[in-house]
């Protein structure tokens, strides 16, 4: 077996390489979210903390408030609207040449368009085309500093 | 362009806007991230060294004033008014190592609305109505050196009130009448102001008239978040000041969730500070019964038109504001209309009155104090009204005044040839007839008239037409002397169809109709019921 394990390795430099590279040649704006989102709403905590210890009603309590800050940055910094005007449960048709990022179709489908079907979700669309712009030289992966306390 | 912009130097917010636009305002939105946002928190924060050279305004600087409260500058506006100090002299923040004087602070500000705004344009800056003349030339001078020339000052209750006026367009006189008076309750994060205005006519136009300002109250939606704080934390024990800060912000989230409907109890957690969120955490409860009553209760209490609002006789106090001792808006609300006749109308403007229980608790004592029913002005935008109507009222001074009475602002008359045998030389004298009067509705019409006229068909002819800004005349009203007395405007071409048997002439009424885009229709109705249409433009300018 030890051509596997060669291969292994092979995979995991060749991997370790190529996600460093796309790190650092990219705009790292999924961590500008998550900063906004962490600062303003505390969210990272949130999904790096253990839950298995406490009871419904403690996360319930706690995740209230970082619902309300997260939609508030989610308003303020993305602004998502339904994609689609109609209400949920409407019929709707899906015309011949339709656009696959704008519908997804499920179910029964069979044929080629108009297809008729029923709305299940809206969908999203953000209205906002750019996130706050990052100031300072890249970061390299910080997503929230630590906080140190003068007394 | 030019354009004309109105801007809110608030105490805790500060927008700008046009009468139909408000605009994202450029500023540091959190550590290292430049960002936008339509309201720019007036917050000031003086960096550490590492983080930047020059102080930093809007979310961020709010964001860092409960992080570390001696370095940041807030409520500027309610220093910039505060008598016994020099508004010039760097004493801002109280306890702060670097400082900034209330005027230089408030311009800091406005500089950070300047790429908003460009050469030429027109711009309106608000002030509370209780402002002195010296808050007043002072908040000109914190303009001045933010770059802004020629600046209009506003008061910010008839800001409040022109965007009322604007957003209802010609249904305002559903709701209010010359000659009534509005109270216009502001109530913000940190102050309230009560001011109270009539509605004048001026030359057929609306203008407002202040009867009575009361005094800057700083007293808002800040101290309800406090009370709760304050009582709240006698629940969770010792807490440090940022646990505190932290318990502040929960409570303010709190309170909005009082007023909707469903859960009974609330909770209150205070994050854990580090990243054990919830393990960290404190929390209590409050329930929507005794948080209701809280802010009703304690800041919104019925009371009688003779309340006196009290004072502590206090020795010493720390320096600082002048908050207000009396937290019951409504003691505020007695003193204030003791002594007036009743408002017709309330205008309600500010944040904190949005809870819809709230302002219907104000209309309840107010009505209480005078006895008869009062109304509220509906559909008030609650936060950006001021600089809207700021914007709006650039307009109104411009010339696009706001008329008291609705309808078309000039009578028109359509020119009529006297009927006489023909002169050589001299065309038939023409007399001018009133076919749409002064104040006619758009969407209405005239009756048919009652006279016939010979109308010419099937050849070229021309329609003259003219107007008067007087109102002395009514429809059918014919005007001899009309080269003394109406200004002509272009005339009407047109080839009128003619049928199979009719003469040069065909005699008909007239019968006119003003559409709802401004087009005077003019109706020709022959006997046999045949219809000719003549239209005129009354909102192109001649």
């Amino acid at each position: 077996m030890e051509w596997k394990k060669a291969f292994q390795a092979f995979w995991s430099v060749l991997l370790g390489k190529v996600s460093a590279r796309q790190f650092e040649g990219k705009d790292p704006s999924h961590l500008r979210l998550l900063a906004l989102l962490q600062s303003q709403a505390r969210l990272l905590d949130f999904l790096q903390e253990d839950l298995s210890s406490y009871n419904d009603a403690e996360i319930g309590a706690a995740v209230r408030k970082i619902h309300a800050d997260a939609s508030k940055v989610l308003e303020e910094h993305v602004t998502l609207r339904p994609l689609i005007t109609e209400a949920e449960g409407a019929a709707i048709q899906i015309p011949p040449g339709f656009d696959p990022r704008h519908y997804k179709v499920v179910g029964k489908v069979k044929g080629n368009p108009p297809y008729t079907g029923t709305v299940i979700h809206r969908g999203w669309k953000a209205h906002k085309e750019s996130l706050p712009r990052s100031v300072q030289e890249d970061a390299k992966g910080i997503v929230a500093p630590a906080e140190i306390e003068v007394k | 362009m030019s354009r004309i912009i109105g801007i809110d130097l608030g105490t805790t917010n500060t927008t700008l806007s046009t009468r139909d636009q408000t605009f994202s305002i450029p500023q540091r939105v959190d550590t290292g991230l430049e960002g936008e946002s339509t309201q720019l928190p007036s917050f000031l924060y003086f960096p550490l060294p590492e983080e930047g050279a020059r102080p930093f305004v809007g979310q961020w600087a709010k964001q860092r004033a409960s992080e570390t409260p001696d370095r940041v500058i807030t409520s500027a506006k309610s220093w910039l008014c505060h008598g016994a100090i020099d508004r010039r002299a760097p004493l801002l923040p109280l306890n702060g190592e670097q400082k900034m004087s209330p005027v230089a602070a408030s311009a800091a500000f406005l500089k950070q609305l300047a790429p908003l705004i460009q050469k030429g344009d027109q711009v309106l800056l608000t002030v509370p109505a209780s402002f002195d003349p010296s808050a007043r030339d002072l908040t000109l001078e914190a303009a001045t050196e933010a770059g802004l020339t020629d600046v209009i000052l506003l008061e910010e209750p008839q800001a409040a009130f022109y965007a009322w006026l604007h957003t209802q367009g010609d249904q305002w006189r559903h709701y209010l009448k010359v000659g009534e008076t509005v109270l216009v309750i502001d109530c913000g994060g940190g102050t309230t102001d009560l001011s109270l205005i009539k509605v004048v006519d001026e030359a057929g136009e609306l203008s407002l008239r202040r009867i009575k300002v009361g005094p800057h109250l700083l007293l808002g939606g800040d101290n309800m978040d406090m009370a709760f704080a304050y009582r709240l934390a006698e629940r969770l024990g010792t807490l440090d000041e940022r646990q505190f800060e932290l318990l502040i912000a929960a409570c303010r989230q709190a309170k909005e969730r009082l007023f909707e409907e469903g859960q009974e109890t609330l909770s209150i957690v205070i994050p854990g500070r580090g990243s054990r969120l919830i393990g960290g955490a404190l929390k209590t409860t409050l329930t929507r019964e005794e948080g209701l009553e809280w802010i009703l209760e304690g800041f919104f209490p019925l009371v009688t038109s003779d309340e006196k609002c009290v004072t502590a006789a206090r020795g010493l106090q720390q320096w600082g504001l002048p908050f207000a001792e009396e937290v019951r808006v409504t003691a505020h609300l007695a003193a204030f209309l003791a002594g007036e006749a009743a408002p017709d109308a309330i205008l309600f403007n500010g944040g904190t009155l949005k809870p819809e229980k709230l302002r219907a608790r104000l209309l309840e004592q107010i009505q209480l104090f005078t006895q008869r029913p009062v109304r509220e002005l509906p559909g008030a935008d609650l936060d950006y009204a001021v600089s809207r109507g700021a914007a709006y009222y650039g307009h109104v001074r411009q010339g696009e005044g706001i008329r008291i009475r609705g309808g078309i602002n000039r009578s028109y008359f359509v020119g009529v040839e006297e009927a006489r045998p023909a002169v050589p030389g001299f065309s038939p004298p023409l007399k001018a007839f009133c076919v749409a009067p002064f104040g006619m509705e758009e969407g209405t019409e005239q009756p048919l008239t009652l006279e016939r006229f010979a109308l010419a068909v099937g050849a070229p002819s021309v329609f003259r037409f003219f107007c008067s800004t007087k109102e002395a005349y009514p429809f059918g009203h014919l005007v001899k002397d009309w080269k003394q007395q109406l200004i002509e405007l272009h005339p009407v071409e047109a080839q009128l169809e003619k049928q199979e048997g009719d003469g040069a002439t065909i005699p008909v009424r007239l019968q006119s109709r003003v559409t709802e885009l401004g087009i005077l229709e003019l109706w020709a109705i022959a006997d046999d019921r045949r219809k000719w249409k003549l239209e005129f433009d009354l909102r192109k300018p001649s």
